[in-house]
């Protein structure tokens, strides 16, 4: 899953690389970059909708759903988000769309199915926190940060190693050190990029828990988030790798993640803490919650 | 800092506006005279019941308040389909009815639970056709609106706008309909 990722964004580089070698000026392709990252940003809702094979649902296909997420925006005081429903088996939810206003929150009908009434709204409590806390918009912009820092360390190294060797142009030699200073460009922005996308995952984490206290304070039962997650884990790890590997593009914005990671580096490079980081904060929320006040 | 939450993932809970829930009595004669519209003496509390002591404490310190007020027994309580609490107050005048209501409502939300609290509802009786009309509380927005149902799992959005309109001008309706969502088998005892 983080190798997806990390590959996805390792070919924006890599196209936006050749399009400097091909010549068009920095600035251009910095501007083309920031597009294509906007549209990925603007039409979230669309695109991840429509990858997951996604549709939206009216109260009266869905009443049961509309009829959760009614009661929590109007607990959270917040626009009502538009409802879908995803045609897997795989139990999970999602939340995209740029902002609360064009929001969308997706339940899969595996979840519908293996959770009851209570879990499923922790779980909607966990993905509207996500909207409000406006993670789509918050980890777009870290991770062209992320690819930006990527370029321009590029761009940086080009300007300064040829600038200094430009009179002796035409020698076989130097044709040679040209070759090597290329090689050394592209590690360089490489690691840059890879440092880049480490932070952006540690921030996804960070997040991930973030929308596990509001969406645990926002039902006033913290324990019940930690079953639902506990239900969808375990659900998770019991089904077929199959099905998982054709739904792990969409980890980021799932409430659990598809595959699971035990290794320390998989915890670097995972979108979501491990179950039992998470776990933790919530057992943390409820024996608060029972300290008489 | 609106900002800085945003960075950090960081939202507060909403506050609750009680307030507003005094307008009610007022637009009750109103509705009496213009509406044939006639409070049915009840009223229900809805809220997410909490886990953990201080919510159970904050719930049984109201049952002796509101024995104070003059009832003899404690209010039954109901949970629905969606696990919201219902409390159900009795008053025959409404006005006192209303005061119980904000009695509940601030109890809860003094002992640090106002973000629980999901609607208060007000039933009217046509004293003509029977027919149920529900006023809906919405804490968080501090605004009311109608919700006509009928049979199962539909709603009459029809005379929803008419009740709206007649007393649109006493008490504050919610202006976004997206949030004037149904509340099916309303447990009121």
């Amino acid at each position: 899953m983080g190798l997806t990722i990390f590959l996805i964004g390792l070919l924006y580089v890599v196209f936006i690389s050749l399009l400097i070698a091909v010549g068009v000026q920095s600035i251009a392709v910095i501007i083309i970059a920031g597009a294509l990252l906007f549209s990925q940003y603007y039409f979230s809702d669309k695109i991840a909708l429509y990858s997951m094979g996604a549709r939206i649902v009216s109260r009266d296909e869905s009443p049961d759903l509309h009829a959760i997420v009614d009661r929590l925006v109007a607990m959270a005081d917040m626009p009502k988000p538009q409802v879908a429903i995803a045609n897997i088996d795989i139990p999970n939810a999602f939340a995209t769309g740029r902002s609360p206003k064009a929001a969308v929150v997706c339940a899969t009908t595996g979840l519908m199915r293996r959770l009851n009434t209570e879990e499923i709204e922790a779980v909607l409590a966990h993905e509207l926190s996500h909207v409000a806390h406006k993670d789509v918009a918050v980890m777009t912009i870290a991770s062209f940060i992320g690819m930006l820092a990527g370029f321009l360390t590029r761009i940086a190294l080009w300007s300064g190693m040829f600038m200094g060797g430009g009179d002796s142009r035409g020698n076989n030699n130097s044709n040679n050190n040209a070759a090597m200073i290329e090689i050394a460009i592209v590690l360089i922005s490489a690691i840059i990029y890879a440092i880049s996308f480490l932070l952006t995952r540690a921030l996804s984490r960070y997040r991930e828990l973030s929308a596990d206290r509001s969406g645990a304070i926002l039902i006033g039962r913290p324990s019940l988030l930690a079953s639902a997650l506990v239900k969808v884990s375990g659900e998770i790890a019991r089904i077929p790798t199959r099905d998982l590997r054709s739904a792990s593009a969409f980890n980021a914005f799932y409430f659990a993640p598809a595959l699971t990671q035990g290794v320390s580096l998989g915890n670097l490079v995972s979108t979501h803490p491990t179950l039992e980081r998470r776990l933790e904060q919530l057992s943390r929320l409820e024996e608060q919650m029972n300290r008489p006040s | 800092m609106k900002i800085f939450d945003t960075i950090l993932g960081r939202t507060q809970p909403v506050k609750s506006n009680l307030d507003n829930l005094f307008s009610l009595p007022g637009a009750a004669i109103t509705l009496s005279v213009s509406g044939n519209l006639v409070s049915t003496g009840k009223a229900g509390v809805c809220f997410k019941p909490a886990s953990g002591a201080s919510f159970e404490n904050a719930i049984s310190e109201f049952q002796t308040v509101i024995e104070t007020i003059g009832s003899s027994e404690p209010a039954p309580s109901a949970l629905d389909s969606y696990g919201y609490e219902w409390i159900t107050l009795v008053d025959p005048d409404f006005g006192t009815l209303v005061t119980k209501t904000h009695v509940l409502n601030s109890s809860i939300n003094d002992a640090g639970f106002g973000s629980q609290l999901l609607c208060s509802v007000f039933p009217f009786k046509e004293t003509e056709t029977g027919e149920i009309v529900y006023f809906v509380y919405l804490f968080k927005r501090g605004s009311f609106y109608p919700f006509v149902p009928i049979g199962s799992e539909k709603r009459n959005s029809e005379r929803e706008m008419a009740v709206k309109a007649l007393i649109d001008k006493e008490i504050p309706i919610e202006p976004d309909l997206s949030h004037w969502f149904p509340l099916w088998e309303i447990p009121l005892s």
